[in-house]
């Protein structure tokens, strides 16, 4: 009888997503950065130390902590899968990525053999804790559920993605020699991009988008059958690299393309046919992800620089994930003083809502911080300046990041000060006031 | 229609109910929150009643390690009346910005209790008890 999930002891704790989520700001910023001072750089090849640097930055230091984040957190609500010691496995996990994302994206951008393998050696320790961790939480469950599917997938995907980077870290040392490295990039990227990335965002997307927004389900036939073919797809572009055959590599790519395209185009007629009438931040972000991943296929299709398309893919999956992160912390956080409450037995304080802990004005900032980038790093192909102008947008938006996850977590702090005080006569717990304005005693809605 | 399908079903109900609500609010028809109101609390309750008063206790009595589960999706319940009585409070008081912030929490809570429910609770129900236990279900529900 598998209860994990509803065991409270199995529940994650709230630090262990947070830690991996503070992240994701460092890292926005220091791309940010980058993208100021070596914006010139950027669209020039993808081979460029500046590109493949804001690749690793992106992917390792905002993506990949996000994306652990998250699934520590929902994998007991959507799979049933609790995590084994979660915090321990999140702090390990963040220290591994932080790491490994600065030495190797270093490493990349002064050309230092030393800083790219010991970063990669940082990845190795941080996200094989993680995938031990996966296989300890998911093992156990019985496979009858898409969403468990799509999540082992990926996760099978990170671990292909983490050996053939280490690979590729180790012919750049000069410690394997490596017959040809375009092609193993091709593979290595396909495995993060579309496999690590996509199926984790496609396949925990079709759980989270219909509930989210009470939007209609994804048929159960795709939810199985998106996660097998891309899989499929991304072991035809691997045998096409072990081949040397670039044809059977470009056919699995436009395979890639095509399913990606008619998952998001699906995924964005779905939110368009979404009960929930509010458009909010979160909905923008996701939509403007979904327009950015077919966008990315078109211009594939169009033959159209690898740059281009690699920025309209980067800039989808942090849309996606930055909203995630808008709507996921202050749930946690209001499940947190729930629990706190409970705890304390202080039913006095009245606890916020979750709006009070990220209000949307602060979520609507990052949202066009994130826009601004994006659209701002795109335009740079008429005007290179426009590529910096993009990278202080990205910083601005990391800083924003910040601010929003340090005032969700000071007001959380507070008023879980204010629970553990000794009980107060009513009416002096601020908290209410704070948030709703202050409302009258009320009665409970009857029974019916 | 199976047990799980049935319950299932009557999760997507409430949703549609409080989506409602919301709908309302947006178009600022406040008589039309009310009705969706009582609406979406009769659904809930009358889901909750079968789950408290016939499910969780049959639960218990068929394996006692299911106490602690279902002592989490009591507490949950709890969570979601309080909730419920903010957005009966936004409704009488008119109030869009305390209706979207009770309603947007009670949306998180609803889909992360109807997830546990029907990902690990349900399942657990449909193995331990048997099909004359959960047929109660049918009968109770179809009161409404």
């Amino acid at each position: 009888m598998n209860l994990g999930g509803l065991t409270p002891d199995k529940a994650p704790p709230l630090e262990a997503p947070l830690t991996l989520f503070l992240l994701l700001p460092v890292f926005l910023v220091v791309t940010g950065a980058l993208l100021i001072f070596n914006g010139d750089q950027l669209l020039l090849s993808r081979w460029t130390p500046t590109t493949l640097a804001v690749t690793h930055f992106l992917a390792l230091g905002t993506l990949a902590p996000v994306m652990c984040g998250s699934l520590l957190q929902v994998s007991p609500v959507l799979l049933g899968a609790p995590y084994p010691q979660a915090r321990r496995v999140a702090k390990v996990t963040a220290l591994g990525l932080g790491l490994g994302a600065l030495g190797i994206g270093l490493g990349l951008l002064w050309s230092s053999t030393w800083l790219l393998v010991s970063g990669a050696a940082a990845i190795v320790a941080g996200l094989g804790v993680f995938l031990v961790a996966s296989y300890r939480a998911l093992a156990p469950l019985p496979a009858r559920s898409p969403a468990g599917l799509a999540v082992r997938l990926a996760l099978l995907a990170l671990a292909t993605a983490i050996t053939l980077g280490i690979m590729l870290a180790l012919g750049r040392a000069d410690v394997i020699a490596l017959s040809d490295r375009l092609a193993l990039v091709d593979v290595h990227a396909g495995w993060g991009l579309a496999g690590w990335i996509g199926l984790l965002l496609a396949g925990i997307g079709m759980e989270i988008v219909p509930m989210f927004y009470v939007a209609p389900a994804f048929p159960r036939r795709a939810r199985i059958w998106i996660p097998l073919a891309t899989f499929a797809l991304l072991v035809l572009l691997t045998s096409g690299g072990l081949v040397q055959d670039s044809t059977l590599r470009t056919v699995a790519i436009a395979g890639l393309f095509l399913f990606y395209a008619g998952y998001n185009l699906a995924a964005f007629r779905l939110e368009q046919r979404r009960r929930r009438p509010q458009r909010d931040a979160n909905l923008w972000l996701w939509q403007g992800s979904h327009l950015g991943v077919i966008c990315a296929a078109a211009a594939w299709m169009l033959q159209q620089s690898v740059v281009l398309v690699g920025i309209l893919l980067f800039g989808s999956a942090l849309a996606f994930m930055i909203g995630a992160v808008t709507k996921i912390v202050p749930f946690i956080s209001w499940l947190d003083l729930q629990q706190q409450r409970i705890a304390s037995g202080n039913h006095r304080v009245k606890l916020p809502h979750m709006q009070a802990l990220l209000p949307p004005h602060r979520s609507s900032a990052i949202a066009v911080s994130l826009l601004g980038a994006v659209l701002m790093v795109l335009a740079g192909h008429l005007a290179t300046a426009l590529v910096s102008l993009g990278g202080a947008f990205l910083l601005t938006c990391g800083l924003l990041v910040a601010y929003a996850l340090y005032r969700s977590m000071a007001l959380r702090s507070d008023i879980a000060h204010q629970l553990h005080q000794p009980e107060v006569a009513p009416g002096t717990a601020n908290v209410q006031g704070m948030v709703h304005g202050g409302h009258p005693a009320k009665k409970p809605p009857h029974a019916a | 229609m199976s047990f799980q399908e049935t319950l299932g079903q009557q999760h997507r109900e409430c949703d549609f109910a409080l989506a409602g609500i919301e709908q309302a609010a947006v178009d600022g028809c406040w008589p039309d929150a009310e009705k969706a109101f009582e609406d979406f609390l009769t659904r809930t309750e009358d889901h909750f009643a079968y789950e408290e008063q016939v499910l969780f206790p049959a639960l218990q009595q068929a394996n006692p390690m299911t106490a602690q589960p279902v002592s989490v999706m009591q507490s949950d319940h709890a969570q979601i009346r309080e909730l419920a009585a903010d957005l009966q409070i936004a409704i009488r008081e008119r109030r869009r910005d305390l209706l979207q912030g009770a309603s947007e929490t009670l949306v998180f809570l609803l889909q992360q209790h109807n997830a546990r429910e029907e990902n690990v609770l349900y399942p657990i129900a449909e193995q331990l008890l048997d099909p004359q236990q959960l047929q109660l279900q049918q009968t109770h529900t179809g009161r409404r």
